[in-house]
């Protein structure tokens, strides 16, 4: 069978025209893998000439791992069969000649000529399409991963009340992972009456249109998973998806703001209650001194010179109480500013230290005062805070006994208790009234007129001490005076 | 006839002091009674065979203060007399709280002067 030349020679360049025209690159290749022919839209895609690939191994369009594997696909084709990509079309990457590696779709069909196998490959460069596909997938992780990493909780829930959307912060705010709540309804995350109320506040809202929170943000309760119930910011918006009416909230959990302003609150009315208290007790001492002065000069006019000496020694005591006093301020409020550094505590010698000073105050020699010292462990506190606890309880102790007792006595020991230092000090003085207990470690309370006299700030300002060093203070009613335990954690 | 005594009730001995001078300067047989705290004053009263005639009452006192006091006082059965509040308070919440009672008479803010006794006993 003999072909015409001429029909022969106007068909083949009619497909050579196909050929130069298709937008698809178009690259056959022998059985062994070399390239015969390449198209002016496979030059365009690759970037090479045809002259720098025709009689090449098409494998050199092609990046790892299929570079290398090429030729065992081809050889496994032949001696099994078996078809991986041939006859079908599928998304492979490929190598342009500057190297750049792009995304291509393949259509590889086999064909015999003469009865030699050869395959035909069509491409199509599809980088556009996929980097429009990584976009999108892209804006996705991206706001996927926004929404799971936002400090607040977001949730959606859909007409009914359904959970829809449960971030990470929520499954942290709420204590419920996002799959035991999705599909459920939203109120088993309130409290009551909102969690009684919820269903009617939607279909109010339906019916109605009136919004109640929507669109506004407002503090409300929220309910945790195990029932702990918190503070919560709330704002809830509308939104429209597909159609679809969607109601989408953001929580944020309030408690520390809550409690820091709590915090606040009580600083407020401690330092209220402290100027007042400090005016009044500054001002009383003073008061009574200008008039203790009247009466001095009133008693040497008549002559009446024991009087005036009495009067005089009141002036001296009331001025001295009144230097007690501002002594007192100025440690609590250095108490308040001071930042001291950890040091080793020798507390055997800081008690006995405490003592000697102790020393000059009334009736210091009639205690009998008993010292066991067990605590042999290292400790490291603030110095300072720590003399300043010891020396009011210790003072406390000498100032309020009990003088009608024979046996006065402060019992003083150290310890070691589940890994706290504990110093326990107890006496048998006046104690302290059993309904004002409550009000110990409060400021300016005093607890026996007469008796001495104290600023009322001493165990005030002893506790504000102890939670500085991250300690504890009890005290315990023993009847017959007082015990205060303080205890200390040993790092 | 010897007069009626005064009782002051305060727990700074100094004001004791002073509050006693001052009365025995405006009239020398006037008996001056002392307690240092409400409770105390509570029991002074309670066994008194004739109530004094003006209470001198403190407000900021330990055990129990001068608040305290006037509401132990009212709800007792002790013979009511008149209460003359001596502080050295400027609160108005403190003045408003006491002129509540009605035996309160007059709201003293200390130093203590002759003059407030005169108003008391002549009224």
């Amino acid at each position: 069978m003999s072909a015409s030349p001429k029909s022969s020679n106007a068909h083949s360049s009619r497909l050579e025209a196909v050929l130069n025209t298709v937008i698809d690159g178009i690259i056959t290749i022998n059985n062994r893998g070399l390239i015969q022919s390449f198209n002016p839209s496979a030059v365009r895609i690759f970037g090479y000439s045809p002259e720098e690939v025709i009689g090449q191994n098409v494998k050199m369009l092609m990046p790892e791992p299929y570079h290398s594997g090429h030729d065992g696909y081809l050889s496994n084709y032949f001696s099994t069969g078996d078809k991986q990509i041939i006859g079908k079309g599928r998304e492979v990457e490929a190598q342009r000649k500057d190297g750049s590696v792009f995304a291509m779709e393949l259509g590889v069909n086999e064909m015999d000529i003469d009865g030699e196998t050869m395959f035909v490959g069509t491409i199509r460069d599809i980088s556009d399409r996929i980097s429009a596909e990584q976009a999108l997938k892209e804006n996705q992780a991206k706001l996927q991963a926004i929404v799971d990493n936002t400090v607040d909780g977001l949730i959606t829930i859909d007409q009914g009340g359904r959970i829809e959307t449960f971030n990470k912060a929520c499954e942290t705010i709420f204590g419920y992972r996002a799959n035991e709540v999705i599909e459920q309804n939203v109120k088993i995350l309130m409290p009551n009456p909102y969690h009684r109320e919820h269903d009617s506040y939607l279909s109010n809202y339906h019916n109605t249109g009136e919004k109640r929170i929507i669109g506004t943000g407002r503090q409300v309760e929220g309910r945790r998973k195990n029932g702990d119930i918190f503070p919560l910011d709330l704002s809830v918006s509308e939104v429209h998806v597909h159609g679809r009416k969607l109601y989408s909230g953001i929580v944020r959990d309030i408690t520390d703001r809550k409690n820091a302003e709590e915090e606040i609150r009580q600083a407020n009315a401690e330092l209220e209650e402290f100027s007042y208290r400090t005016s009044h007790d500054l001002r009383s001492p003073l008061v009574s001194s200008i008039r203790l002065l009247d009466i001095v000069e009133e008693s040497i006019r008549v002559d009446d010179k024991e009087k005036a000496l009495m009067s005089s020694a009141l002036i001296q005591k009331s001025l001295r109480q009144l230097e007690s006093l501002v002594k007192d301020i100025l440690t609590l409020t250095q108490a308040k500013n001071e930042s001291e550094e950890l040091e080793e505590i020798n507390i055997e010698s800081l008690i006995v230290d405490t003592l000697t000073k102790l020393k000059h105050m009334d009736n210091f020699e009639r205690l009998n005062i008993d010292l066991s010292m067990k605590f042999d462990s290292t400790l490291w506190s603030k110095k300072n805070r720590m003399m300043l606890i010891i020396e009011n309880l210790l003072s406390n102790a000498v100032k309020y006994q009990d003088l009608n007792k024979e046996n006065s006595f402060i019992n003083i020991s150290t310890y070691l208790d589940c890994n706290n230092f504990t110093l326990k000090i107890s006496d048998n003085g006046l104690g302290i009234p059993k309904n004002q207990q409550a009000q110990l470690f409060q400021m300016f309370k005093r607890f026996h007129p007469k008796t001495a006299f104290g600023s009322g700030l001493g165990l005030y300002m002893m506790k504000k001490s102890v939670d500085v060093l991250g300690g504890e203070i009890y005290f315990k009613d023993n009847d017959n005076g007082c015990t205060f335990i303080f205890t200390l954690p040993v790092r | 006839m010897k007069n009626s005594p005064i009782l002051i009730i305060e727990d700074s001995e100094i004001d004791q002091y002073i509050a006693k001078y001052m009365i025995k300067k405006f009239d020398e047989n006037i008996d001056v009674l002392q307690a240092f705290d409400g409770q105390e004053a509570l029991e002074v009263l309670t066994i008194l065979p004739r109530q004094p005639v003006v209470i001198l009452l403190d407000i900021n006192m330990p055990r129990m203060n001068g608040h305290e006091f006037l509401k132990e006082y009212t709800a007792s059965n002790i013979e009511k007399t008149s209460i003359a509040i001596l502080t050295s308070s400027f609160q108005q919440s403190d003045k408003d709280q006491c002129l509540k009672f009605t035996c309160v008479k007059k709201y003293i803010t200390k130093p203590f002067e002759v003059s407030d006794l005169n108003d008391l006993l002549s009224s």
